[in-house]
């Protein structure tokens, strides 16, 4: 099997504010080869946003990449080396000095990078790619991205046509005439019909989901090799998702396009995706070949996303929604972060804090960071006591819980 | 006229649901409980609290309003006596030789400034200090009345205009909008040709001109507000129109209401003080800033000074208000509050 | 052409605007108490001259007549009645009365005194443009960094200044102390070098003109630059942060050209509204303007009128100010929808 085109390992991205540090991405690892779609999954708030953009360093101010390694073919788009241990006590997670606009700035001195034990003092390598070169090489040119709000993410001034063009001229090197003949070929290529009069259009005279397609236009014209897509049918109706589904799927047999797909929606999921990473709270918890995620679920959190999915033959005393909220990403619950809201919970997932590990190899390897699977983490996790599920049923309980402290 | 509608910063001050406020994960995992801390009077005192500019500015209006008390009071009731007591008569004395005297440090023609009269007289021989006192009353409850004349009037305008809209919206809206056209110095310059050039009618002539400014405000805030469930709600349960609109939509509406109307009394302040400058506002002997700064005009060349000190107080006094409705409108707008 | 039919749009319905500005000003103008006619002709007028100047004022008819017959006298085209089929015939020409105090018809005096203050106001615009803009930008571009609190300090001050106070100040400083600029006064650029003392050439003229419009447009345009800074920076501020210069930026955007293109032109909107909102009191700051500096416009003329009492020229002037005004308004309209799309092609979506 050749190299992976996209590599993340154990990638950190923490948002400083006023209240804290936010730990919103915690050290997630994934890989994604040539032509694949890889699912990121979660629920709101569980930082799949947050991890899309910073593959390509486009966090902003208060958040920064702290840590880890983000290889596209090979470069190095995020990289860091240890410069030193700091003191604990000295730290207040403070923030870096603010200077270039994205996510990492390469001259800014080492970054001071909070930890369980003790802090990290960390720097970007030489190798990491400069923000310049991130501009012109990989943005737009190797990977691009697709916003969740169509509406939000076409400047109104501009036509539609013009904004295709100009990222194309910039990303292919073209002419505009010849940028020019290209996006309405494109624009027509995503299904939007009279495309040559609709490219003097301006973003208002376009429905939600022909200005959805007209962002997969601009992904597509560019021709990454990877597109990564956050939450793309979040804001379209259903009906219109489905139509976008079905011309990304056709797009890319045609293309042959990877794809990162970042969504809450579990069926979305299943019908898209080759593989699918779950994320919870910063973390990456199951990871594994669609198919095998479904039918061998590994963690209780995907059990329940599962369970929770409303069926049309159940009624609403049937449903099962996760019990409790997501907590913040600034103060985790211990060990396990899902055990308090986990109905597996035992005593030992109070204490440690399980790291995705290989359970099972069918095609892909299977991977999950829950101790149930004991033969992965030897831990001892059914000798442990089970304990009560801290987080009530329903929305309203388990608010004030979820603080972070569990039961001991 | 004026088709382009200025809604203000969207602030929600409507009681907080259980429902998510959106996806946000890009911000990092703010969980939805911590909305409901961020909406309420309490969080916006704290905000306030919490910001130098705007307590700065609130200093500054308590320090001119304190002021503006004290001389109201003694202008009213003690009949100048506070004055008299600490000071030089303010009134016309004709004993008094020292005029158009400059500030503690200075001399010109006149004379040497003293501590007597620690930032000069003015041609009268009257004592600039104490003018200036109590022209703070004439401005602050001008300024303040007028704005709350505006206030009133704007509210029951937009709220009427964008509760019921069609065609008592744009009848409502065109002659806001004509009262608008007529610059507003001119309105009240001719208001008070017609009916007296007491500071009463600047008052109200200022008031009026303001209507429409919170005319378009509440209504655009009125607008919005129309739309939401809670309205909906009341309005299916058989609330009559006047309760919805005075108990949810108005104070819905507030916000920014407020913030405009601390920023009006600034402005309704710097356009009394035009007006006294052209003579329209306070008349002699009453002291008023905007009137001194006209008289000041003749003697620009013997003593500066005496176009200094007025023009400084309207400044500071408009700053103050300035910098705390800009706190008001940061403490009170969620986005910022990132 | 979605931008000339919403001009057209906007021309036509500034004309109830208008007419409502000159319904207004008739109506505020006829309350003010006191008999016209003594008024016009002094104490002790002859019942001869009384009777004439009733006829000709048509003092003596009803109030609404009297409107009408205004309107019809403002109105640059009206309808007569004739004796013969059609019955109507159009008639033309704007006749705003007599004024009293100067003996000379109101549009003349208006015509002598417009372009004056024509060119103060957009000598004071032009300069709050041309300093407000780049400062704001700036000001967002490089948030919380000494040249961000510099302006918003500057900007603070100068939202918050009486105009006629700057003209005093400046006045004092360049006029009498340093006597580099003169204090009164503007002399039109276009002047004939025969009328102006000092001058020789058209460019001395232009020069002299020059000196004599500085002060004003410092004093004038400080507070339009102060507000347009403000509302630029924050605008400015809030595109930086929305999802479309996020895209642009993905997609391997020059920094510069995302402020340059991206974020700016859709920050200009709120700017436009509030230079829209702000004409009012830009016109009444012409007027403070022009008392300070005794310059021989429109202002003082409006200002002189109601000193005196001379009600033609009250009206008239009024009348005019409304015009300029609608038009500013009309002309800051014209502008937000060249550059928003969604107001001229609003109607169309897929």
């Amino acid at each position: 099997m050749s190299d992976p085109l996209l590599e993340v390992k154990n990638l950190k991205t923490q948002f400083f504010t006023e209240e804290g540090v936010v730990r919103a991405v915690d050290g997630i690892s994934f890989t994604v080869n040539e032509g694949e779609i890889v699912g990121l999954v979660g629920e709101s708030g569980a930082g799949k946003s947050v991890a899309a953009q910073s593959i390509l360093r486009l966090v902003e101010r208060p958040g920064e990449i702290v840590g880890g390694e983000v290889l596209f073919k090979g470069q190095p788009l995020v990289q860091f080396e240890e410069v030193g241990r700091v003191d604990e006590s000295a730290l207040e997670g403070e923030q870096t000095e603010e200077g270039a606009e994205a996510g990492v700035d390469v001259d800014a001195g080492p970054v001071v990078r909070e930890e369980e034990n003790g802090a990290l003092e960390l720097q970007p390598t030489e190798a990491m790619l400069s923000n310049e070169e991130m501009r012109k090489r990989i943005r737009g040119r190797e990977i691009a991205i697709i916003f969740q709000d169509p509406m939000e993410s076409l400047n109104p001034v501009y036509t539609v046509g013009g904004q295709l063009r100009e990222f194309i001229e910039i990303n292919r090197n073209m002419g505009e005439a010849e940028a020019k003949e290209l996006a309405i070929q494109m624009l027509r290529e995503v299904g939007i019909p009279e495309a040559a009069d609709r490219y003097t259009d301006y973003p208002h005279q376009f429905s939600g989901g022909m200005r959805q397609r007209v962002l997969i236009a601009m992904a597509l014209s560019c021709e990454p090799s990877l597109i990564i897509a956050d939450e793309p049918t979040t804001a379209l109706d259903v009906t219109v998702e489905a139509q976008i589904l079905e011309l990304v799927d056709d797009l890319q047999d045609k293309y042959g396009t990877s794809f990162i797909w970042v969504t809450h929606d579990m069926g979305v999921i299943a019908e898209i995706s080759d593989r699918v990473n779950v994320m919870y709270l910063g973390e990456i918890v199951e990871q594994a070949e669609v198919d095998d995620l479904f039918h061998d679920t590994k963690h209780p959190y995907t059990d329940a996303l599962l369970d929770s999915l409303p069926r049309p033959d159940q009624t609403v005393e049937e449903l099962r929604p996760i019990a409790g909220v997501m907590p913040e990403a600034i103060n985790p619950p211990s060990g396990c972060r899902f055990h308090p809201r986990c109905p597996e919970a035992r005593e030992v997932c109070t204490r440690v804090h399980p790291t995705p590990e290989v359970v099972s190899v069918d095609g892909a390897p299977h991977l999950a960071a829950c101790f149930r699977n004991d033969d992965a983490f030897d831990v001892g996790y059914w000798e442990s006591e089970p304990i009560e599920m801290e987080a009530g049923a329903g929305f309203g309980a388990g608010l004030a819980e979820d603080r972070g402290e569990s039961s001991e | 006229m004026g088709s382009t509608d200025t809604s203000d910063s969207g602030i929600t001050d409507r009681p907080v649901s259980d429902e998510p406020v959106g996806e946000d994960s890009s911000r990092g995992g703010v969980a939805r409980e911590d909305v409901a801390a961020r909406v309420g009077w309490r969080y916006t005192l704290s905000q306030i609290k919490q910001d130098p500019t705007a307590l700065a500015g609130l200093a500054i209006i308590a320090f001119f309003g304190g002021i503006a008390i004290v001389a109201a009071i003694d202008f009213y009731f003690l009949d100048y006596w506070l004055a008299n007591t600490f000071w030089v008569n303010p009134e016309n004395d004709p004993n008094t030789i020292e005029t158009l005297l400059p500030p503690v440090g200075f001399s010109n023609e006149f004379g040497v400034g003293t501590w007597d009269h620690p930032l000069g007289t003015d041609h009268r021989g009257r004592d600039m200090l104490v003018r200036l006192f109590y022209g703070t009353r004439v401005a602050m409850t001008v300024g303040f009345m007028a704005t709350v004349i505006g206030l009133i009037g704007g509210t029951v305008t937009g709220a009427v205009s964008g509760y019921y809209g069609g065609w008592i919206d744009d009848v409502l809206m065109r002659a806001v909008e004509t009262l608008y056209a007529i610059p507003f110095l001119v309105l009240v310059i001719a208001f008070m040709t017609a009916f007296g050039r007491d500071l009463t009618f600047a008052m109200v002539g200022v008031g009026i001109a303001s209507i429409p400014t919170f005319a378009r405000l509440i209504r655009s805030r009125v607008v919005s507000v129309r739309e939401e469930d809670y309205v909906e709600a009341a309005r299916a349960a058989g609330v009559r129109d006047s309760g919805i609109i005075l108990r949810h939509v108005i104070p819905n509406s507030f916000a920014p209401v407020l913030v405009q109307a601390t920023l009006q009394i600034g402005v309704a302040i710097l356009i009394v003080a035009g007006l006294s400058f052209l003579g329209f506002g306070a008349q002699p002997p009453t002291p008023s800033w905007g009137q001194m700064l006209s008289q000041s005009r003749n003697y620009m060349l013997p003593n500066p000074w005496f176009s200094v000190w007025p023009g400084l107080a309207i400044l500071v006094t408009v700053v103050g208000f300035n910098l705390f409705g800009d706190g008001l409108r940061d403490a009170l707008d969620p986005r910022i509050n990132n | 052409m979605g931008l000339a039919r919403y001009t057209i749009r906007r021309l036509i319905q500034a004309v109830p605007v208008i007419v409502g500005i000159i319904t207004i000003t008739f109506f505020l103008t006829d309350a003010i108490p006191g008999d016209p006619v003594s008024i016009m002709l002094g104490p002790s007028p002859s019942a001869a001259q009384a009777e004439a100047i009733r006829a000709k004022y048509g003092l003596d008819q009803p109030l609404f007549i009297r409107y009408f017959n205004y309107l019809g006298d403002v109105s640059p085209i009206w309808l007569d009645t004739t004796a013969r089929f059609p019955f109507v015939e159009p008639r033309f020409g704007v006749d705003l009365g007599r004024s009293i105090y100067y003996q000379v018809p109101v549009v003349q005096k208006i015509a002598e005194r417009l372009p004056v203050t024509l060119l103060l106001l957009v000598s004071s615009f032009t300069f709050a443009l041309l300093a407000a803009v780049p400062l704001g930008v700036i000001s967002a571009k490089r948030r919380n960094k000494p040249v961000d609190h510099v302006s918003r300090v500057v900007a603070l001050i100068g939202v918050s200044t009486p105009s006629f106070w700057i003209g005093l100040i400046l006045i004092i400083v360049f006029a009498f102390h340093l006597d580099v600029l003169p204090a009164t006064d503007l002399i039109m650029p276009y002047a004939d070098p025969a009328e102006v003392e000092g001058a020789e050439t058209w460019v001395d003229v232009l020069v002299i003109s020059g000196e004599h419009l500085l002060l004003p447009t410092l004093s004038l345009g400080t507070l339009q630059m102060a507000a347009i800074t403000r509302i630029e920076r924050s605008a400015m501020l809030e595109n930086l942060g929305q999802d479309y210069v996020k895209l642009a930026r993905a997609y391997g955007v020059k920094e510069r050209t995302i402020l340059r293109k991206h974020a700016f032109r859709p920050a200009q909107l709120p700017v436009i509204t509030i230079v829209g909102l702000n004409m009012t009191q830009a016109l009444g700051g012409a007027v403070l303007t022009e008392t300070v500096f005794s310059i021989n416009g429109m202002g003082r003329l409006i200002i002189t009128a109601i000193y005196n009492q001379d009600y033609p020229l009250v009206m008239g002037t009024t009348i005019f100010f409304g015009l300029m005004f609608v038009i500013g308004v009309i002309i800051t309209d014209i502008s937000y929808a060249y550059v928003d799309p969604r107001v001229s092609y609003g109607d169309q979506e897929a």
